[in-house]
């Protein structure tokens, strides 16, 4: 009672203090003209003005009062009245573009100062994604980024820079997390994560050398900030369910169409009598509905000489398919010290943990061919099987012998010092750890589900995989502003790197099935085989650049890196790797400056050379193989000989890149976006060449390949505040990609995308994309052995067969009939992204799609006989429907044709998410906001499939035979900040 | 400013000890794997070599689906077998004499015989520099050579005219290569098979001077058992009679008493066995691969191809012991006991190529069995041996040896001297003796009389005699091969 009163007191005398008085003032923007139309507010109450236009102001307040200045695009700014009359204000540009920090190897540069092309994905964006790879965050985010996921729990997707950019050295791009470079980024937790920024162009790739030509992916964790801890929440949970199906056939039609395809080789049938309804839809007994976890704390905080931030979260997803799932753990550490006034050091440390019951991707494949008259259990329990019409085993039985698990951890760490030498010169010493262990257990017990799926004897599979990288770099910097026209900044050092791995790999035979006795120890050790191998190499790197601009109109960035690697031979080692970029900030000139419509505009253009040498370690050395043995006497005796012919000149892929963009922002960066244009020519591709057989082997790795992707990105953006509560945005992006093959090995093609049915379907030629399907041009359906025989045709070839074009009417069907009928690689793709903020609610919502890419339905295609059929063949030809489209019922293998290929055009919404922040009257909690997402519910899609999103390799992708459905996640989720 | 020069000085230090010594930081030895410096220089190292010769046997492409289309199923001893439907990639175009420059199955041929040669050279190039005593260091030249000989065999029996490489190639010597590339006359490959084989029967052990442990090398006997084989394809009676008169003269191979156990684990490497390709199904399990799983009983062993066709079938005199013992027909009980099912899509499987789940070494792994190739056996010694003295008029040594090989199948002798009549029951005996041993197709272009049993199939005279060269081979050489009448 007595301190209500005491509080009373104070809040009477406090208004007593209270002097009104009319303050005015001009506010502008930073870059240096007035703005209208702000508006001006007296904190904690609703009065207020607007500036007028010419961005003055006059309102009374009194001392103890605060300013709210807010306008769109720019940063709020709050200032407290006192003793002043005249406050004049400069408002902070807001928009992403302009005042944004991006992060660009070594360094950082603000987004509007850059000259290179760099897409930035920002914290609330990456948080929101439900998935082990932050990787997803990306996907319809930023022009020139395509991201292709199959969906699987733990799974990382392929992504995509600027097109595929090379043959057999890997296509994903270079990850830096906080300095250190990895190849795979599924231990972070989403929630950890500042920003992803994408190196797009070869000036801002190069800094990163021979391995940058892919493009380069730079993440960036959260760090605390000064100031009171804070504390907050992230969690979700949800459901995982399959979206497309495609409809397979009824026992019945199935019955019928074997029984029709046997007749048409004069086979007797295989069905007799009607029996039909079993019915078994092999997808729904291989399936369930999946779910998803998330729980996440994060700490932060820090005084003036220590800031930290401290992170754990769990992650569950249990898949569709069953016993697939995924966990990991994740513990996150961020600390910086002030020592000194000149020297600063921190670390950085994230440790993760998981563990995974892989996916038996195979039962999907079986599930869509296994007969749908086979029961899952036959009426006396034993599995059904289809011995003699078939060789698909049964797919509930494969799922339940099937035991693949694997756990592991991750460790990465660094620590840094950060020294001011002189004036603006200072030296930043960071050592990063980067160190991985795997373990995974096979096991496959006895078991015998029919004569064909029977395993006689258990047998055990254990393998233990380390990984120790370690980078260490040192770097100088300085940075300095001369009569503030003439800005330098300038960065170099030298950067050292050692990657050791080592792998370990045992098996035995009959070891007992209970789980807790899957060890070798507890198997025949008469049966014992053991494999151990390792990895090693290093790389020494000189690293320059140096940023100029004038009076922040003219821009000049120079990078270099002078990178030795030990994966080539000591006269191939070194590589140089230089690259310059220009911009002239239009909007900044006089004659723009005062420009109401125009608030930024600014041309760049850029070169560099980058390389890619993501080969095994030691491919130019000749090595001898062993374990190339033979049973003499019973005892393996073992035998080695040199089986690879090698190329000592091997050297690393070389892009060379060209980008010319422009970024513009209209009515106050309301409207913004950038338009880039770029090609990329990469030379010294690594190829399997092809050797004659009479050398002993068939082909050997070297650099004898070229391809070209060019393309046109575009982005534009719009968003606006209609009022305190109700604001919006929405954002495009659209790549125009083309890419081409312009020389091969002694111009042989390659071919790809196997069936493995003896039938392959694409081919990488000079002149066409890679990995474009190549395939026979049907011509409609033969109605008469008249014109079977009166064409070319393949032998056995029956009525109500294709008719295949002899296209080069050579009166003969072979491999110079096939045509090239696209690719899996899209010519046209895009992203959309929309908020909206109406009082409490926000709501976002994302989609991405492909256009101009063609997919393969290889599962159709790889039919062997017996095997089921889509319900859609009821409309095949037959003597009654002879005017069908569709073959008539037949076994033989099919020939690869444009029959099979499909438009790969799609559109799917990958996220639609509405939230709503509770309002609390709580000293405690600050913000608590609950939401509804879901992620991927819906999908345009020509293709007859399953999922158009096909990843598989630079040859093979585009290709569903193995149907994974695409699944939609559906989630309910938390964030509360203390 | 002397805190800074400190500072200044403890970064250039550090970076000067970062910079000093990048030469040896990037030479990074292989890790994990061996270089050829210095590596073959032991007797055991030798031996090495020579075993990863030996292993180009056990591999797909060389003995197993391949193999069994091109010498079986395209022959009129097999059908291609399987399911209507599944065609093995071109086994249905090799049933029916529909296949073309493209089909997988030449290539492999191709590709796996003339990798076994190149790894013969390479240990030949290498062999006389390791410094061990010379006997072991013929026999191990001897055994590659022997080898070599056999691939060459397979090859110049598959496609006729063939490149003759019998040194290392430098990949990078594109004029080298070039020359390498370019068909040799067949009678020079046969050439170089003959003096491959001579010297592996000079310098080969017998078969009794070997080690246990060393069970399954090459032996001084096989080498003249396939020299007159060879011979006889040569039409060199005289050579052949000699050669196989000196098998069975030595004494050190006879016939084993039940027919059906040759093709048995009780049969492995047995009196009667002059080579064969050794496989181990045991706890670690390392055979041809897949070869019994491919011609497995088609749904409860394995894939079923190479159905042993009607025309095999009949070609067995009533009470010949053989045709139970190559065939397994649906519904029966084998000799382990094991029923096999009464419902089956082939009328006939492969009895040859099966191996026992319980009466034999089995692991559970049927894609590496234990079942042993018999590539030279003494009963086809005998029939050679017949065959070569009825060419050479010698009819009572020919019907000795024939009717040795007819008493074990329990059938009675013949004793027909008339050299024509005699000379196609020899080919008769050949058929059901060898029946599923690969020799049929081959066995029948050499007789001449290849269009005549296979002309129904779709064989054509002055085609289908051998195979077409792979395109793709044809494609990589910028057209040095030639193409065969295809």
């Amino acid at each position: 009672m007595k301190k209500l009163l005491l509080l009373f007191i104070l809040v009477y005398a406090m208004n007593l203090m209270a002097q009104e008085k009319t303050i005015s003032g001009v506010v502008t923007a930073d870059e240096g003209y007035t703005l209208p139309g702000v508006n001006v507010l007296i904190k904690g109450t609703t009065v207020g003005t607007v500036t007028d236009l010419d961005g003055a102001y006059s309102i009374t307040a009194s001392g103890e009062n605060v300013l709210q200045f807010s306008y769109v695009g720019m940063q709020s700014h709050e200032v407290a009245v006192g003793n002043q009359t005249t406050i004049n204000v400069v408002l902070q540009s807001n928009v992403a573009l302009l005042q944004d920090v991006v992060v660009i190897g070594y360094g950082t540069v603000k987004k509007k100062d850059l000259t290179g092309s760099v897409s930035q994905v920002k914290a609330a964006d990456i948080a929101a994604i439900a998935s082990a790879s932050p990787a997803l965050a990306l996907q319809g985010r930023s022009a020139g980024v395509q991201v292709i996921n199959n969906g699987l729990p733990g799974s990382s997707p392929e992504i995509l820079i600027r097109g595929v950019g090379s043959i057999q050295a890997g296509t994903n791009p270079l990850y830096v997390v906080d300095g250190i470079i990895t190849g795979d980024i599924r231990n972070l937790n989403s929630n950890d994560i500042q920003s992803i920024d994408v190196l797009k162009d070869a000036s801002s790739q190069a800094i990163y050398g021979a391995r940058a030509s892919n493009g380069v992916v730079i993440i960036t964790t959260k760090k605390g900030s000064k100031g009171k801890m804070k504390l907050s929440y992230q969690g979700y949970y949800g459901f995982n369910i399959i979206g497309k199906r495609v409809k397979m056939a009824s026992s019945q039609f199935y019955e019928q169409y074997t029984n029709e395809a046997l007749l048409r080789d004069d086979k007797p049938a295989a069905f007799f009598g009607d029996t039909y309804p079993i019915n078994t839809v092999w997808l729904d007994e291989v399936t369930r509905t999946g779910q998803l976890v998330q729980q996440s704390v994060t700490m932060s905080g820090g005084t003036d000489e220590i800031t930290y931030l401290v992170s754990f979260s769990y992650n569950g997803d249990k898949g569709v398919l069953q016993k697939n799932d995924f966990s990991r753990y994740t513990l996150r550490l961020n600390n910086e010290y002030k020592i000194a006034n000149w020297l600063k050091m921190g670390n950085i440390l994230s440790l993760s943990t998981y563990k995974a019951n892989y996916p038996n991707t195979g039962v999907y494949n079986s599930a869509y061919r296994q007969g749908p008259n086979v029961p899952v259990h036959d009426s006396a329990g034993n599995w059904g099987n289809s011995n003699n019409i078939n060789n698909v085993g049964n797919p509930v039985a494969s799922l339940a012998y099937y035991h693949n698990i694997g756990k592991g951890y991750q460790i990465q760490a660094s620590f840094w010092g950060q020294a001011d030498l002189y004036r603006e010169l200072n030296f930043k010493s960071s050592f990063g750890l980067d160190v991985g262990n795997d373990q995974s257990k096979y096991y496959t017990p006895y078991f015998i589900a029919s004569p064909s799926q029977q395993n006689l004897i258990s047998n055990l599979s254990v393998s233990a995989n380390q990984q120790y990288h370690y980078t260490w770099d040192n770097m100088f910097n300085y940075g300095r502003s001369f009569n503030g026209k003439h800005n330098l900044d300038a960065t170099a050092g030298v950067t050292m790197e050692e990657l050791n791995s080592t792998y370990l790999s045992g098996y035995r035979q009959d070891v007992p099935p209970q789980e807790n006795y899957w060890y070798l120890n507890l198997g025949d050790a008469a049966t014992a085989t053991n494999g151990n191998g390792g990895d090693k190499w290093r790389r020494f790197s000189y690293v320059a650049r140096g940023t100029y601009n004038y009076g922040g109109k003219y821009f000049i960035t120079g990078t270099a890196r002078y990178e030795g690697s030990s994966r080539f031979s000591e006269d191939n080692r070194w590589g140089f790797f230089p690259s310059a970029g220009v911009a002239w900030r239009i909007s900044a000139e006089n004659f723009m400056k005062d420009s109401k419509v125009i608030s930024n505009l600014k041309l760049r253009a850029s070169w560099g050379l980058v390389g890619n040498d993501n080969i095994s370690t030691n491919l130019f050395l000749y090595t001898i193989a062993t374990g190339i043995s033979y049973p003499f006497g019973e005892e393996i005796q073992n035998g080695s000989t040199i089986t690879d012919v090698k190329d000592p000149n091997l050297t690393w892929e070389t892009s060379q890149g060209l980008d010319i963009g422009l970024d513009y922002g209209f009515l106050n960066d309301r409207l913004y976006g950038e338009i880039d244009y770029y090609k990329k020519n990469t030379k010294d591709l690594l190829y399997p060449a092809p050797l004659p057989a009479i050398l002993g082997s068939t082909s050997y790795i070297t650099n004898i390949a070229e391809l070209v992707n060019q393309g046109i990105e575009f982005s534009i953006n719009w968003r606006d505040e209609i009022s305190k509560d109700f604001s919006y945005s929405i954002g495009g992006n659209f790549t125009y990609n083309k890419n081409e093959i312009i020389d091969l090995a002694n111009g042989l093609p390659i071919d790809g995308g196997s069936l493995g049915n003896g039938q392959t379907v694409t081919r990488t030629s000079v002149g066409e994309p890679v990995g474009s399907f190549w395939v026979y041009e049907t011509d409609g359906l033969y109605q008469t052995e008249e014109e079977i025989n009166a064409t070319p045709h393949f032998p056995g070839t029956k009525i109500g067969d294709f008719r295949y074009k002899d296209n080069n009417e050579d009166g003969l069907l072979d491999n110079e009939d096939r045509i090239f009928v696209g690719s899996y690689q899209p010519v046209f793709y895009f992203g959309i992204n929309l908020t909206l903020d109406i009082k409490r609610f926000d709501v976002q919502v994302g989609a991405f799609g492909n256009m101009g890419n063609k997919v393969y339905n290889g599962k159709k295609a790889q039919r062997w006989g017996g095997e089921n059929i889509e319900a859609s063949l009821e409309d095949r030809w037959t003597v009654d429907n002879t005017n069908s489209t569709t073959p008539r019922a037949f076994n033989n293998v099919p020939v690869a044709s444009d029959y099979y290929v499909e438009s790969g055009n799609f559109f799917r919404f990958s996220n639609i998410t509405i939230g709503y922040t509770i309002p609390l009257e709580s000293k405690v909690i600050s913000k608590l906001r609950i939401y509804i997402s879901a992620q991927n519910p819906y999908t345009f899609q020509a293709f007859s499939g399953y999922n158009p999103e096909l990843p598989g390799g630079v040859m093979n992708s585009g290709i569903e035979t193995n149907p994974i459905p695409t699944t939609g996640k559906y989630l309910f989720g938390i964030n509360l900040d203390l | 400013m002397k805190k800074y020069m400190i500072k200044l000085l403890v970064t250039v230090i550090s970076m000067v000890l970062v910079t000093a010594c990048t030469k040896e930081f990037l030479d990074v030895k292989p890790e994990g794997q061996i270089t050829p410096e210095g590596y073959y220089s032991t007797p055991a190292r030798a031996q090495e070599l020579v075993n990863s010769i030996y292993n180009n046997m056990l591999t797909w492409d060389e003995h197993s689906f391949s193999w069994i289309g091109i010498t079986s199923i395209a022959s009129d001893d097999a059908d291609k077998g399987s399911s209507a439907g599944d065609t093995g990639a071109d086994k249905d175009k090799l049933d029916n004499f529909t296949y073309g420059p493209t089909d997988i199955s030449v290539n492999e041929i191709w590709v796996a015989n003339f990798r076994g040669i190149s790894r013969t050279n390479l240990a030949l190039d290498i062999l006389p520099k390791i410094a061990i005593e010379s006997k072991l260091k013929n026999r191990l030249k001897g055994e590659a050579r022997f080898l070599r000989a056999y691939f060459y065999w397979n090859l110049v029996r598959t496609f006729g005219d063939v490149p003759l490489i019998n040194s290392v190639i430098d990949p990078t010597n594109s004029v080298q290569v070039d020359q390498a590339m370019i068909r040799a006359p067949k009678q020079q490959i046969y050439d170089l098979i003959i003096s491959d084989l001579l010297y592996a029967k000079d310098s080969l052990y017998n078969k009794g001077q070997y080690e246990n442990a060393d069970l399954g090398r090459a032996t001084s006997g096989a080498a003249k058992g396939l020299l007159a084989k060879v011979y006889l394809y040569q039409k060199n009676w005289q050579a052949s009679f000699d050669m196989a008169a000196q098998v069975i003269n030595s004494g050190e191979y006879a016939l084993v008493d039940d027919y059906s156990t040759i093709w048995r684990e009780i049969g492995e490497n047995s009196s009667e066995s002059l080579f064969e390709v050794q496989a181990v199904g045991g706890p670690i399990a390392l055979g041809v691969q897949q070869y019994s799983l491919v011609q497995g009983v088609r749904g409860q062993f394995g894939w079923g191809f190479n159905s042993p066709s009607e025309s095999l079938n009949n070609a067995y005199e009533e009470n010949d012991l053989r045709r139970e013992a190559t065939m397994i027909y649906p519904g029966e009980v084998l000799w382990d006991d094991v029923i096999i099912l009464a419902s089956l899509p082939n009328p006939r499987y492969n009895q040859k190529a099966y191996v026992s789940r319980t009466q034999e070494t089995f692991n559970g792994n049927d894609e590496q069995s234990n079942k042993n190739l018999r590539v030279l056996r003494y009963a086809e010694v005998l029939l050679i041996h017949a065959e070569a003295a009825n060419e050479l008029g010698n009819a009572t040594s020919a019907l000795q040896s024939l009717n040795l090989v007819r008493q074990r199948a329990g059938l009675d002798d013949i004793s027909v001297t008339d050299q024509s009549q005699l000379r196609q029951m020899i080919w008769n005996e050949r058929r059901v003796e060898l029946g599923m041993e690969h020799d049929r197709f081959f066995d029948l272009v050499r007789q001449g009389r290849a269009a005549e049993f296979m002309g129904p199939l779709g064989f054509i005279a002055g085609k289908h005699e051998v195979f077409p060269v792979p395109q793709s081979q044809i494609d990589i050489s910028g057209g040095l091969l030639t193409q065969n009448n295809y």
